[in-house]
């Protein structure tokens, strides 16, 4: 039984390229959208701004299953070495939800560190998650972010209803 | 407002709780046994042991500060379907990255 072990939490990967060169594939917008997502989806980045209290904003579309979004607040961004962000699923708008589909427990956020470093191999990327509880003045910040920028979403909250109907 | 699994994600955000969850996976322990390894005081761990009680991740038996604590395995269980995802989230993903850096390696 190792089920919550930190090493569950955990994922490292060399990839055959040097450390700019897989930081550029994490840290550009197109670039990302490329690789990032699960099988079988096709990913859209939103709007992404590359700092911290900045974020990431993107759609994932399957066949025949409404669009989800996802919202990445990064927390750490240090080229070439590190980044830290805050992730959940989101609203058409962008607001942070609950996650949209019945049965699978998940968190509501979740905090994701991602380290690079030279390796004989290219370069050793990894990356840890877990549970994410956000402090009271962390999640007003975030609410106040997202009032802000509702205005710049003109998209229809009857779908997103219908959704979780 | 908290759901039953919001508290038990909330209890495993905390590293020195993983910790002590991953120790009691290996079996049993007492508190005195938990708090050495951690460096930290008995009613840190005290503390500790208390969310992860009320989280419903673990429990002790009767005999006061001395109870054995315990994992309560099918209620972990619960959490393991998310890691389970993100696990394969990154998986695919790190495949179709490799995939992208090799075909710029060698330009068609």
């Amino acid at each position: 039984m190792t089920t919550a072990t930190d090493a569950i939490f955990r994922i490292s990967h060399v990839f055959k390229a040097s450390r700019d060169r897989v930081w550029a594939a994490w840290t550009t917008p197109d670039q990302l959208a490329r690789w990032f997502g699960p099988k079988g989806t096709t990913g859209t980045l939103l709007d992404y701004d590359l700092r911290p209290g900045g974020s990431w904003f993107w759609r994932m579309d399957a066949d025949g299953a409404p669009p989800m979004y996802g919202r990445f607040v990064f927390r750490v961004v240090d080229a070439p070495d590190r980044l830290q962000w805050v992730h959940g699923f989101a609203d058409e708008a962008g607001n942070r939800i609950r996650a949209p589909f019945p049965g699978d427990p998940w968190p509501l956020e979740m905090l994701t560190n991602v380290s690079f470093a030279d390796h004989a191999g290219g370069t050793q990327v990894t990356l840890s998650f877990e549970p994410f509880e956000a402090s009271d003045s962390e999640r007003d910040t975030f609410i106040a972010n997202m009032d802000g920028m509702q205005g710049g979403w003109s998209g229809s909250f009857q779908q997103l209803e219908e959704l979780l109907g | 407002m908290q759901t039953a699994l919001d508290r038990k994600f909330a209890a495993l955000a905390d590293p020195t709780r993983r910790a002590i969850v991953a120790r009691l996976a290996l079996g049993e322990a007492s508190v005195a046994e938990l708090q050495r390894p951690f460096g930290i005081s008995q009613p840190a761990i005290s503390r500790h042991l208390k969310v992860l009680e009320a989280a419903g991740l673990i429990e002790g038996g009767r005999a006061a500060q001395s109870r054995p604590r315990r994992l309560k395995i099918e209620a972990l269980a619960e959490t393991s379907d998310w890691i389970d995802h993100l696990r394969t989230l990154w998986r695919d993903s790190f495949a179709r990255l490799d995939a992208m850096l090799l075909e710029e390696e060698d330009p068609k």
